[in-house]
């Protein structure tokens, strides 16, 4: 995590990172796990980590479920974008984080450095009431401009209990 | 050249900083950073002021600038960030968080609201994160969308004991006389802090954004690592069992009857269901957190699930019977003299009211006479009578009429001697002590 989102503290990075684990191992699942992504591509990605945490610090589980939606979120970001993750949205619904260019990169502009929202939302495991879908839904709906000033914007839905994720360019 | 990456970035430090502050109740550490945050985000966003091709971050600056002047009370500093923001050309989703935020300044001059004001409605935004926006929607339109008064009063009545019941059942679950030595005192103070709070309202086709605060003003009574487990789960437990939950589900079922008993079914879903079966005159959805679209409607629950959720539980001998009060309707003449019986009912509900004017409890030393006569509300409910007395700060139960008066004058004049004796009050304890001085006098 801390090689990926080089933005933030290492201490930022691990906590992130237990996360994820602990709400992929809360649903049984070990080392090497297939996380499926669908929406504007499709793969299988194998989840992997060699860090035992201690779990009296992980209690809620509404908490961790969406940090270890963020830290999936921030990877497929790298993966399928230009873009790194800046910083958290302090203002505005939903969790949402800034998206901007590394400064090495061609397109970065120290006077615009933020440059799009990635929308984010973690499901622990899908329910009749709670899927995928309608959470993208939901995302989806938040925002809609028809005259072409909607702020650039990605959506990343995970599931944990069958790990999947969706993530799509609004 | 300014670094305006740099100067943001520290001054969203400050901001989370300023969060925690509010979170902690720690005021003036929240205004401290506060202002901290909005000298250097003001700073960053001027450095942009003619730079009108740097959006989104143009506007996101100027934006934030102005939500931090709006929190500190700087309206008019707020509403020039705001127009120097719409000078450029802000994205429709930034546009529309800057008009709304123009909105809540006119509002604040509406209201004369203080700095001390926003720092409150901040708390509650704060707490409204975890809130869950519901919708009650009338089954007809006679009356439009408009939903009729007594509908709203009884959801929200229903899902405010729905979720009481439900704290209580999971304190019981996780707590014992093991862990408290006088565990019915304690489960009292548990009781009287589990409530719902409304923190957002959605007049048109009646919405409510419902939450419990778990951690900033309620439950102090333990700061053990093993209760601050506990109480950060109970909101969301309620959430996760009663409201987002398709009932009607077999899956469902199977997962409930696995966690709780039939006693305790029917304490946490009997109210709930009220609301929810076909006799009711009104319908729930969950709305999103802006109540602009509907994401799923609570459904309307079957005659099996109505059994399920609201057994009919048998009462064994050593368990306590229930109680009810019993209401009975003459018609008479003023003298009393002629009498026909119209009507008996029996309430597991109702509310007393009673005057004191003054305190005189055997265990006490001190007798309580008030300057006026106070009014007290007593709460029959679940067997149990309770006074819930904020202005004091005082809450009792008992099963009898009674004694539950007799434990709230016991309650006071302790409080009273305890406050009085105390060196150091802390600033709730002030209030309370400056309340009972401008309302009674002791000997």
């Amino acid at each position: 995590m801390k090689d990926t989102i080089t933005l933030f503290s290492v201490t930022q990075a691990d906590f992130w990172s237990e996360n994820c684990i602990v709400a992929l191992e809360h649903n049984t699942h070990k080392s090497g796990c297939i996380l499926k992504v669908t929406g504007d591509q499709t793969e299988d990605i194998e989840l992997k980590w060699s860090k035992s945490v201690v779990k009296s610090g992980y209690k809620e589980e509404k908490k961790f479920v969406e940090k270890s939606a963020e830290a999936i979120s921030f990877f497929l970001c790298r993966k399928y974008t230009e873009y790194n993750v800046i910083e958290e949205s302090c203002i505005g619904t939903g969790v949402d984080y800034w998206l901007g260019y590394d400064e090495t990169h061609q397109s970065y502009d120290p006077n615009n450095f933020l440059s799009a929202r990635l929308e984010i939302s973690g499901i622990n495991s899908e329910t009749s009431g709670n899927t995928v879908n309608s959470r993208v839904k939901e995302k989806a709906k938040q925002t809609k401009s028809s005259d072409g000033t909607a702020l650039p914007a990605y959506i990343s839905v995970v599931e944990h209990s069958n790990p999947k994720a969706y993530f799509i360019k609004k | 050249m300014k670094d305006i990456r740099s100067l943001h970035g520290r001054a969203m430090e400050f901001m989370r900083i300023a969060k925690q502050d509010l979170e902690n109740r720690d005021k003036e550490g929240y205004l401290r950073n506060t202002k901290a945050a909005f000298d250097l985000e003001q700073e960053a966003a001027y450095a942009l002021l003619s730079k009108f091709e740097s959006e989104p971050t143009r506007s996101v600056l100027f934006r934030s600038a102005a939500n931090l002047a709006y929190n500190l009370g700087q309206y008019d500093q707020s509403e020039k960030l705001i127009y120097q923001a719409l000078a450029g050309a802000p994205h429709a989703e930034i546009k529309a968080e800057l008009l709304s935020l123009k909105e809540s300044i006119e509002l604040a001059y509406g209201l004369e609201l203080s700095t001390n004001d926003i720092t409150e409605y901040t708390y509650i935004n704060v707490i409204k994160e975890h809130a869950v926006n519901l919708k009650v929607e009338p089954k007809t339109d006679r009356y439009s969308k408009a939903v009729v008064v007594d509908s709203i009063v009884d959801f929200l009545k229903n899902i405010q004991i729905s979720y009481k019941n439900f704290a209580e059942v999971h304190f019981r679950k996780s707590f014992g006389s093991h862990d408290y030595s006088d565990f019915d005192r304690v489960l009292a103070s548990f009781k009287k802090d589990s409530n719902l709070l409304m923190v957002d309202l959605k007049f048109q086709s009646f919405g409510v954004a419902l939450v419990a605060d778990t951690s900033i003003m309620n439950y102090k009574f333990d700061s053990s690592q093993k209760f601050t487990d506990f109480k950060s789960t109970i909101f969301e437990g309620f959430k996760k069992d009663v409201l987002f939950p398709d009932l009607n589900s077999e899956k469902f079922q199977q997962e409930i009857a696995q966690k709780y008993n039939e006693t305790e079914r029917s304490k946490i879903y009997s109210t709930i269901v009220n609301s929810l079966d076909n006799k009711s005159e009104y319908r729930v959805s969950i709305s999103d957190r802006d109540f602009k679209f509907k994401v799923r409607d609570l459904p309307t629950i079957n005659k099996k699930t109505l059994s399920f959720l609201k057994p009919k539980v048998t009462k064994f001998e050593e368990e306590e019977k229930e109680l009810l009060i019993k209401r009975t309707m003459e018609l008479t003449d003023v003298e009393g003299s002629k009498k026909t019986k119209l009507q008996t009912e029996f309430l597991s509900y109702a509310e007393f009211s009673i005057n004191l004017a003054n305190v005189k409890h055997k265990e006490l030393d001190v007798e309580i006479y008030f300057s006026e006569p106070y009014n007290l509300k007593i709460i029959f409910q679940e067997n149990t009578f309770s006074i819930d007395d904020r202005f004091f700060d005082i809450y009792v139960e008992n099963q009898d009429f009674k004694d539950v008066q007799k434990s709230y004058e016991l309650a006071l004049g302790e409080k009273h001697l305890f406050l009085s004796s105390k060196d150091e009050l802390t600033t709730d304890e002030k209030n309370i002590f400056d309340n009972m001085n401008s309302s009674f006098l002791t000997s």
